[in-house]
């Protein structure tokens, strides 16, 4: 079926008003648990995407809805922000109360990858700064940069799958 | 989208691209020395192979060429749609999203099927086209955002 075109006989809309978190809440744990992977990052943002496809593809099916792009977008940034911010303070509670960094060693062997490229005195220095990482404490700068890439990552991903989304799962009234 | 694109798309078009556009160039800065912390920012959403990424004297961008250009068409379509009022429907937008989604898993088969070997210029080509087709339905999201929230503002103050 075209999503554009309109459903032949759309079901009533249900007497209660359509509840999102259950849906959102299944979006985020795909993405919370396909974080877990080791050199998940190869796929780029296709996880995150895929995680608030599967909110909205739930969250319509079950409701027999249809959202406007603005509340796919909504519902979508949401999904990647839970997810996604779940999944680091886990990283950091990890780091924070045991020292350890998930996937730390493959993040440094991609970063190692990445400045291989580079001149050997900036190859050097990135080593240096690798090394003075794992002894120095972890400070607030560090936190905030995470917490701040995470997010604005999330918000990213949430736009283009909650438009996206919005876009492919249309199933009836629309919502609101 | 009408062709009369209003004010508050316009402007949400500008701000959009602006942001889209300081996300690529902070993936540009990561090349500079001094700047190599910048990687961090785009560790969680791109690969950044270097093999498979631009390089600035020989150091290569925060992103692969392909998310780069993802931005770069997100970029460029929303500023097109909202300055240049391209009256397309949303059938014929979602034509173009999946020409370009078919585009793209063409790109990955082909190099899959070992057609051709690490060539950028698809890789930007269809991840640019992905961009700018996305764009379209991100930026009639963003402006219903912000006209619902707009209501819900007057009619809380009305009250």
């Amino acid at each position: 079926m075209n999503p554009t075109d309109p459903v032949p006989n759309p079901p009533a809309s249900p007497a209660v008003d359509p509840d999102d978190f259950k849906a959102m809440l299944i979006g985020a744990g795909f993405i919370f648990a396909v974080s877990f992977i080791p050199y998940i990052s190869l796929a780029c943002c296709l996880p995150q995407i895929l995680g608030v496809l599967l909110t909205i593809h739930l969250f319509t099916r079950w409701y027999q809805m249809t959202l406007t792009y603005g509340q796919g977008i909504r519902l979508g940034m949401l999904t990647a922000m839970l997810g996604s911010v779940a999944f680091w303070v886990v990283v950091m509670a990890l780091w924070l109360g045991f020292g350890y960094l998930m996937h730390a060693k493959e993040n440094e062997a991609i970063m190692m990858k990445i400045m291989s490229k580079a001149s050997p005195e900036m190859l050097q220095a990135f080593k240096q700064a690798m090394e003075a990482q794992k002894t120095q404490e972890i400070g607030l700068p560090q936190i905030l940069l995470g917490l701040c890439a995470t997010v604005v990552n999330a918000c990213i991903c949430g736009l283009i799958g909650g438009a996206l989304g919005a876009a492919l799962f249309k199933r009836g009234r629309p919502v609101g | 989208m009408k062709a009369g694109v209003e004010s508050h798309t316009r402007r949400i078009g500008w701000l959009a691209a602006a942001f889209f556009f300081t996300w690529t160039g902070l993936a540009l800065m990561a090349a500079l020395p001094g700047h190599e912390w910048l990687h961090q920012l785009f560790l969680t959403i791109c690969h950044q192979i270097p093999e498979r990424s631009y390089s600035i004297s020989s150091h290569p961008v925060g992103l692969c060429v392909r998310c780069l250009w993802i931005y770069i068409g997100l970029g460029l379509g929303h500023l097109v749609f909202a300055c240049f009022c391209l009256d397309l429907s949303e059938k014929n937008s979602l034509r173009l999203l999946a020409g370009t989604v078919l585009l793209m898993a063409a790109d990955v088969g082909l190099e899959a099927l070992g057609i051709y070997h690490n060539w950028p210029l698809p890789r930007a080509l269809t991840g640019g086209l992905f961009g700018f087709a996305c764009s379209w339905f991100t930026l009639r999201g963003l402006s219903e955002l912000y006209l619902s929230t707009r209501i819900k503002t007057i009619s809380h103050e009305s009250h």
